[in-house]
């Protein structure tokens, strides 16, 4: 089971290690409501509760989406991204090395911006389903998401944009995993086991499909 | 032996053919002595059914040597012994993969899970695997089914090797597999049919010389700056099989 972001006060926030700063990807499975509102749906947030510091996924009211990164002074904003439509699962990721970020739609890349790859001034980032900074809470559906310390490609994308789960993708690279299953409050991140930020109260949604890793069998 | 009777048929009086005679009924007893005595040596022939825990052994006597005494060794009784190879099957998501020039994973048509092998660049995966404690030293052949993304003709160079985890004697910081073994195969007409590629890896270099009841991985590549794969397109890995020789 998903969870579902009521687009009002919910979200879910998992820490993330500065140490990914100098070449990384995430990506996750974003199911939204059309029309959206122009709200983001999620937001790498650089000294959590500062608006300052950030790089968010806006999508409009058409189900557009595109990467807007916020150094403090100025946005730099992907080329938007196919609609969505509603109560559909989609791969929605982003490449960030020091000084570009890539957004990536089912699997393609969309399009780039210059981006820093931290902005210096804050250490420890916070990843932010379901809402942007202190504000932005979108109507949405979260699944699988997962953050790796390398760079992957358009095929790799591809594949969790059709339900590969993330322990099959570089699992030597994958830093978070968060399959937000949504049966245990708060979500379980799987690689070291932390704990996820409940606001308020994201609730259960029907999980997209998910292809898992299986072990060889033997026979007789 | 079988019981006679005294009598064949009792009469009651007043004919005096068959008398009730200590002879009569002598022969009665006996006979139902016979009876019990052969109802308790059918006991004694279950009590003479025995298995030995730490051997094994399955034993079967019967009294008086009637039968063969009748005994095997139960634990010996493995596949090997009826000839049934063993198999260690490995869908696609059983690979494991390198941290660079790795085939990608892919779903296929009706949510056929594979994995897509370059047409350009050699890509490769891992599969982990336990060599069956009951492997006798005669090799193992290895079947890859594979088909084309969207090709209907050319060939695939496979490349399969294997690397022994020797428990103690093998650092596996450091790849060091065995003799590498090819193969060349022409995809099917029809992109979407299956192919079965199989290579033989005789036992020692070409499989690295693990021993039985060890853990090994098998690196299969598609070895596409070969000349000789001509094929266009991935190649997509459904499934590895090894198979005891």
């Amino acid at each position: 089971m998903a969870r579902h972001f009521d687009g009002t006060d919910d979200a879910i926030h998992i820490p993330v290690p500065a140490g990914a700063a100098t070449a990384y990807s995430q990506h996750g499975l974003l199911n939204i409501v059309v029309p959206p509102g122009t709200e983001m749906a999620t937001s790498w947030e650089e000294g959590f509760n500062n608006a300052e510091h950030e790089k968010y996924l806006l999508v409009t009211n058409t189900g557009a989406s595109h990467w807007v990164a916020f150094d403090g002074a100025s946005r730099q904003t992907t080329p938007s991204a196919a609609a969505m439509a509603s109560d559909t699962w989609y791969g929605q990721g982003f490449t960030q090395n020091a000084t570009t970020l890539t957004h990536y739609f089912n699997g393609v890349a969309v399009g780039s911006v210059a981006a820093a790859g931290i902005y210096s001034l804050y250490a420890a980032p916070v990843m932010a389903l379901g809402h942007g900074t202190a504000n932005g809470f979108m109507t949405c559906r979260w699944a699988e998401w997962a953050l790796w310390s390398e760079i992957l490609t358009a095929r790799e994308f591809a594949a969790l944009a059709k339900g590969f789960s993330p322990l099959l993708i570089r699992p030597h690279a994958l830093l978070r995993y968060m399959p937000l299953l949504g049966r245990i409050t708060p979500e379980r991140e799987y690689i070291e086991g932390l704990t996820a930020t409940h606001v308020n109260s994201p609730v259960q949604y029907d999980h997209p499909r998910v292809i898992m890793p299986r072990d060889a069998i033997y026979l007789p | 032996v079988t019981y006679v009777k005294f009598h064949e048929s009792w009469e009651n009086e007043p004919s005096t053919d068959t008398p009730i005679t200590a002879e009569a009924l002598d022969h009665i007893e006996e006979g139902i002595q016979d009876a019990h005595d052969a109802i308790d040596a059918i006991v004694l022939e279950a009590e003479n059914v025995t298995i030995a825990d730490a051997a094994g052994d399955f034993t079967a006597t019967t009294v008086e040597g009637a039968l063969a005494e009748i005994q095997t060794d139960v634990e010996a009784l493995s596949a090997r012994d009826l000839a049934i190879p063993w198999q260690i099957v490995f869908g696609a998501q059983a690979a494991e993969s390198p941290t660079a020039s790795f085939a990608t994973f892919d779903v296929r048509g009706n949510g056929h899970v594979v994995l897509d092998f370059d047409a350009s660049t050699d890509e490769y995966m891992w599969f982990r695997g336990f060599l069956p404690a009951g492997y006798a030293g005669g090799g193992v052949n290895v079947t890859l089914i594979w088909a084309a993304t969207s090709a209907t003709s050319g060939n695939v160079v496979w490349a399969t090797s294997f690397e022994a985890i020797h428990v103690g004697g093998h650092d596996i910081d450091a790849e060091a597999i065995g003799t590498v073994m090819f193969a060349t195969a022409a995809t099917d007409s029809v992109s979407g049919d299956t192919t079965a590629t199989t290579i033989a890896h005789a036992h020692g270099a070409e499989m690295d010389s693990p021993a039985a009841g060890s853990m090994f991985r098998l690196k299969v590549m598609r070895d596409a700056n070969d000349g000789a794969d001509t094929m266009t397109g991935d190649a997509e890995l459904l499934m590895v099989v090894i198979t005891e020789q």
